[in-house]
């Protein structure tokens, strides 16, 4: 909910772009551009086992027949995939074991970010594996999640600490010819997480991971692979930020979640990426493939994500609803701002009896940007009783801007229930007069409005998301009115 | 849409043969139009699902039908049609082409076949004004030649309703027909259309219709399609433009065929327009009905609403894709749209594809859609009073589709749609 507070945050943060800085800690650059070279030398460069190694270069050998995606709503130059750095890492950056190891300049940034990562360690909350552009430098918590049995590392790390784990699972859900971006993930993927959850344990902490985009022209590749064994449970916090640049830059990424029976992932993301300035330079390309999958019975995957980021976002997270009464859920805030385009929404396969699933999808457009939800619910033949329920609304600042609703719907089972709904309107101008007439003014209101219209959403952020994600939503629609 | 690279197949050809026939007795304009048309199909092909629009439905079947000429009528067939008690103007078409007599016209109102009328100024400013959005009006437009004009002039209100009476017929081969019917309201004027289309035997039917609603103008347009369920291939294009205050109510209780596809462009040109498109959709077997509107709002505050009920039973399949899209100008546009689905058998199949493309942003639009079979409850309710299954089940099944049919505006016309039995597709 927004209160006085949230309007004093965004008050405070008006201005500009508040994790727009970048630091200058030496980098290590592979050569740009993109060949079986480079794949052997990133390879090479996190100790891959051969089987990675192999993969990597099948995925790159059919990457290059693949089309670029089209049929999404954007308007955006052709990506050339050869002037770009598909490897930088941190130097002077072997393992460090604690953080006293770790380049005081690197700690700086995180600092200016807001994750005090020593107090994160006396304060048992949350834990952070950090991500400075490609390799994994710090890793906290991580004893204390291992008493419990739960792994929480690099991917890479896990392919060289439980490679039958990683061989078994990677590429499961999110197979490597899925679409271009997660092919192109797949051959180049540098770093990323990995958590397993085994049987039974509830996972103590929020596990979190910060993903930062430093040097100018490194795409960034994650790859990230949650695993929920049987009755399991684990809530994993994504956020981004990145600092501001001139050039945009390619983000792809692929999230592999796999839910066993009785099982519950909860992935919640807030993404705020460079979005470009408000004549539309800049920004970042995010194109990610999120996808889960609830194998066992009464397994549950939610969804929850706000975007405020990206010049570009191309982002679905789906769910394959495998298990009987298993539950997919996907709530979404998307806002878009100047010249930004947001092409985003989620897939629900339903396969199993009595799986049910639930969509709600908020969009907001302003300036010149263009917001587009786009979704399917498909329920198949055997998915008796399967129950989607979809909410998509749109809300509208200003006459440039654009906003679109294209939902699939496909049932092919009598028992099944599926409804979908979906409006677009505009701000209502009696609610900003209220907020006016008691002394808030324009932008105030509208940052008010807004967060009331997202609420549902946002309550089912975690609690160290909720304030963040209150004050992005402030900052993004800066200047969309008056 | 169409689709960028050219893929021509055997298809194409099969539905395009015999397109030059009579191309020389046609005016010169004619000529080059239907030349254009039959370029444009031969450059696209005829969609296939890869297409974004043709997802859903696939023209598969289409290619192995062998087709044959329309063959010429001896005697008008009977009329037989609920709306005869409307008393209304006749005018029957028996594949594609008049038929019969042209009764008594009321002053205002000019009806005609298209080959009579296509030399005058105002038919070819019409036509040849027409943007060809899809391959089958493509086709259309490249067997331009029968078909009917109806026009209403300026100020003028037709009292009884026009009784469109659209008859297929064939025993041997694949027939295909491609008719064209033009409507034209000029302004202040105002008319009621009831099209009854029904087939009999195999045949391919490619209908376009093309109205102009001038400004003020009324336009009832009710379609009753009634074929074949089993073996006819029925495509209708509407394509309609409306202009200032212009009211359009329509509204197409559909039976299918084997494959059928209506496909509706409604462009609101003008201000204050209140454009409605209704229907409902009854599938039994293995029919497949696909029903594709796009509303388009150019100018401010117009409202568009549509609202279409589908019922599907056996191994049928039903489509439904709807899409408004608000353009930059289109201030206090009020937009909605219900799709509502039942699905009475296991292997019955629906899918949806509502979109809203939205430009402006003080508007209110909307659209649901919901899919699922009888409510259990209501079911019970009437089983509890001693009413069979089967019955309870009709009873559910009509007052489903009762609800849009009562939105219609002409009363009498809505009597008689509410009294057309759909028992057939609840067994």
């Amino acid at each position: 909910m927004a209160d006085k507070k949230t309007v004093k945050q965004v008050a405070d943060l008006a201005g500009s772009y508040d994790a727009g800085f970048v630091s200058d800690i030496e980098m290590e650059l592979a050569p740009k551009g993109l060949n079986e070279d480079i794949i052997r030398l990133i390879s090479s460069k996190k100790n891959d086992p051969d089987w990675l190694l192999e993969w990597r270069l099948k995925a790159f050998k059919h990457w290059q027949t693949m089309k670029e995606p089209e049929w999404a709503k954007f308007d955006m130059p052709k990506i050339d995939y050869q002037d770009i750095y598909y490897y930088a890492a941190p130097k002077n950056a072997q393992a460090p074991k604690s953080l006293d190891e770790v380049d005081p300049q690197i700690l700086e940034v995180y600092k200016k970010l807001g994750i005090p990562l020593k107090e994160q360690e006396m304060l048992a909350g949350v834990a952070v594996d950090a991500v400075f552009d490609s390799v994994s430098v710090v890793t906290t918590f991580r004893e204390k999640l291992k008493e419990v049995g739960v792994i929480f590392c690099s991917i890479s790390e896990a392919m060289n600490d439980y490679p039958e784990l990683v061989r078994k699972y990677l590429g499961s859900v999110v197979p490597m010819t899925d679409n271009k971006h997660a092919c192109l993930n797949a051959a180049v993927f540098t770093d990323g997480t990995f958590v397993y959850i085994p049987e039974g344990v509830r996972c103590p902490m929020e596990l979190s991971t910060y993903f930062r985009i430093n040097e100018a022209k490194t795409g960034q590749f994650e790859r990230t692979l949650i695993i929920a064994e049987k009755g399991s449970y684990v809530s994993y916090l994504e956020g981004c930020t990145a600092p501001m640049r001139d050039e945009n830059q390619l983000h792809a990424a692929v999230v592999e979640l796999i839910a066993m029976e009785d099982a519950e992932i909860k992935y919640s993301t807030v993404q705020n990426w460079y979005p470009g300035d408000e004549n539309g330079k800049g920004g970042i390309y995010n194109f990610v493939t999120k996808r889960g999958i609830c194998k066992g019975d009464r397994a549950k995957i939610s969804w929850t994500q706000v975007e405020t980021g990206s010049a570009i976002t191309w982002k679905y997270p789906s769910c394959i609803l495998k298990g009987d009464n298993s539950v997919g859920e996907f709530y979404s805030v998307a806002i878009t701002n100047n010249y930004q385009q947001a092409d985003t929404g989620t897939k629900m396969i339903h396969l199993g009896r009595n799986t049910t699933s639930k969509i709600i999808s908020k969009g907001i457009s302003a300036g010149h940007s263009n917001s587009t939800y786009r979704g399917l619910v498909r329920v198949s033949q055997k998915a008796k009783n399967a129950r989607n329920y979809t909410q998509c609304d749109s809300l509208l600042i200003g006459e440039d801007c654009g906003a679109h609703t294209i939902p699939y719907i496909e049932n092919r089972n009598m028992t099944a229930k599926v409804e979908h709904e979906a409006t677009t309107s505009k701000i209502g101008e009696d609610q900003l007069f209220y907020c006016r007439q008691r002394g808030i003014n324009e932008e105030e209101a509208v940052a008010l409005i807004v967060n009331g219209f997202c609420r549902e959403v946002m309550q089912h952020l975690p609690m160290e998301f909720a304030v963040e994600a209150q004050k992005l939503i402030g900052i993004s629609l800066e200047g969309s009115v008056g | 849409m169409m689709v960028a690279e050219a893929q021509i197949n055997n298809n194409t050809i099969n539905l395009l043969e015999g397109w030059e026939e009579g191309l020389d007795k046609a005016p010169e304009w004619v000529q080059s139009f239907r030349k254009k048309a039959a370029d444009d199909v031969m450059k696209t092909g005829l969609p296939t699902p890869a297409w974004e629009d043709w997802k859903y439905t696939n023209l598969r079947n289409l290619e192995s039908v062998t087709l044959c000429e329309a063959s010429s009528l001896h005697v008008v067939p009977n009329i037989s049609s609920p709306f005869i008690d409307l008393k209304p103007i006749i005018v029957q078409l028996f594949n594609g082409s008049f038929v019969g007599e042209m009764p008594d016209l009321p002053d205002g109102l000019m009806i005609a076949p298209i080959n009579e009328v296509w030399t005058n100024d105002w038919f070819k400013g019409f036509v040849s004004s027409l943007s060809i959005d899809t391959p089958m009006e493509a086709l259309n437009s490249a067997f331009l030649n029968d078909g009917i004009v109806i026009k209403v002039s300026e100020n003028t209100k037709i009292a009884e309703p026009l009784l469109l009476l659209s008859t297929y017929e064939n025993s041997k081969d694949m027939l295909s027909v491609m008719p064209r019917i033009v409507i034209i309201l000029e302004n202040n004027a105002e008319l009621n259309i009831v099209e009854h289309q029904s087939g009999i035997g195999s045949y391919v039917c490619n209908q376009a219709t093309s109205i102009n609603l001038g400004e003020k103008s009324k336009l009832g347009h009710y379609i009753l399609q009634d074929n074949d369920r089993t073996q006819g291939y029925l495509f209708n294009t509407t394509k309609l433009n409306c202009y200032d205050d212009a009211v359009y109510d329509g509204f197409s209780l559909n039976h299918g065929a084997k494959l059928s596809r209506h496909e509706i462009f409604a462009d609101l040109l003008g201000e204050r327009i209140e454009c409605i498109i209704n229907g409902a959709y009854n599938l039994i077997s293995t029919q497949h009905h696909d029903t594709t509107i796009k509303t388009g709002h150019f100018s401010p505050n117009s409202i568009s609403k549509q609202i279409y009920k589908g019922v599907i039973n056996h191994e049928a399949s039903a489509v439904f894709q709807g899409r408004i899209c608000v353009h930059n100008d289109a201030q206090g546009t009020d937009g909605h749209q219900l799709n509502r689905t039942l699905l009475l058998s296991e292997k019955a199949e629906f899918n949806a594809k509502p979109e809203l493309k939205i430009y402006a942003d003080d508007v209110k639009c909307s659209h649901g859609v919901t899919s699922g079979d009888l409510n259990d409850e209501e079911l019970f309710y009437l089983r509890s009073r001693g009413i069979p299954e089967i019955e309870a089940k009709q009873i559910l099944t009509k007052a489903f589709v009762a609800e849009v049919i009562e939105g219609i505006k002409d009363s009498v016309v809505r009597d008689i749609f509410l009294s057309i039995s759909i028992e057939e597709g609840t067994k």
